[in-house]
């Protein structure tokens, strides 16, 4: 029984790690593309600076507020959680809230008025909503 | 006294929102909604979210007119399940997203309306259904 471990275990171990590397290589780039290319919201790096400084603290998975994380949570953009319907249908909602200047909160802003949107960090969160909405959506 | 100020009440006018039998928008008829999950909505939703207002009695008689009048009008100007099929793709999903919030947080229907119409009332199972056929259909929109 001793030796015949002793046989097997490293070929078995080498195949192993071959075709673990193997579809590893094949499976990534695949993947990559038909997600970035088709159904996945595309986020440019302006775009997500704006996200991440104005508004992520409330809207990811880890915030402790339960309403806003539930009502709009990034993370689930990007994780595959937010079905194609749901991420236009919260593009949508980002649009109304920036369209009535209700995000970030006001309450919020009165502590921390630094994190209020600039008049062109709006235009491009604008720009890209629509943008994104005409690539998912077709509208 | 109090039968004077009842009556004067009543003069004060207040339009009712009209009722129209005839939606061939309407959700219902429109798209492929499952049968149980129709039913809910017309028990649940439709006094205030369409233009099938079924006014019971006393929802016609001031102070508490003034009240129901203005949940349907404002429930009608929100979300309108008889003008379903004149709606954008994008803004169905939008609709089906806030219907999936709202009922399964316990928003709607509105707090007050199950305890004079107790067939409105949802269960937990009933709001996990409605929620499920809402995010369903918002996947199905952009298949
Ligand atoms: C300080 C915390 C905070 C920050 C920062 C914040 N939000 Fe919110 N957001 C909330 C809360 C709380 C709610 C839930 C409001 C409610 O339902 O009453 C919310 C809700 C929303 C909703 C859902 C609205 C709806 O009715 O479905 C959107 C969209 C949104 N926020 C977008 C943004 C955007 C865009 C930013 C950045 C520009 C932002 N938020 C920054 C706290 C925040
Ligand atoms: C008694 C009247 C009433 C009933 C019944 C009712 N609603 Fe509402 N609904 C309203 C009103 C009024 C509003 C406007 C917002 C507010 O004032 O809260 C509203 C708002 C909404 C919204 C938000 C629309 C938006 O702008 O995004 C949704 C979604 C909604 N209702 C879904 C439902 C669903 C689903 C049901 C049934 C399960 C239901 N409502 C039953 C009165 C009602």
């Amino acid at each position: 029984m001793k030796n015949y471990k002793k046989t097997y275990f490293l070929p078995v171990l080498i195949i192993g790690i071959s075709f673990g590397l193997y579809s590893f290589s094949k499976v990534n780039p695949r993947n990559y593309n038909s997600v970035k290319d088709v159904d996945s919201i595309v986020i440019p790096a302006e775009v997500q600076t704006i996200i991440d400084n104005k508004c992520y603290g409330c809207h990811n998975t880890e915030s402790r507020g339960e309403k806003s994380k539930k009502k709009l949570n990034f993370d689930y953009f990007t994780n595959g959680d937010y079905s194609k319907g749901k991420i236009i249908s919260k593009l949508g909602k980002i649009k109304d809230e920036l369209d009535e200047d209700k995000m970030p909160p006001e309450k919020f802003l009165a502590k921390y008025p630094h994190k209020k949107l600039t008049a062109e960090e709006k235009t491009i969160l604008e720009n890209w909503i629509i943008d994104q909405k005409k690539v998912l959506a077709g509208e | 006294m109090i039968t004077v100020v009842i009556i004067i009440m009543q003069l004060y006018p207040f339009p009712k929102p009209e009722i129209i039998a005839n939606n061939p928008n309407d959700l219902i008829k429109s798209a492929d909604v499952p049968e149980n999950v129709a039913t809910m909505l017309r028990l649940a939703c439709y006094d205030c979210h369409s233009n099938e207002t079924q006014y019971p009695w006393y929802s016609n008689i001031a102070p508490v007119k003034w009240w129901v009048y203005d949940h349907i009008v404002k429930g009608r100007e929100d979300l309108n399940f008889s003008d379903w099929n004149s709606l954008s793709k994008s803004d169905k999903a939008e609709f089906l997203d806030g219907i999936s919030t709202e009922v399964s947080d316990g928003d709607m229907p509105l707090k007050p309306y199950p305890l004079t119409h107790p067939d409105a009332k949802l269960s937990d199972a009933d709001r996990e259904t409605i929620a499920g056929w809402a995010e369903e259909y918002m996947e199905k929109l952009y298949e």
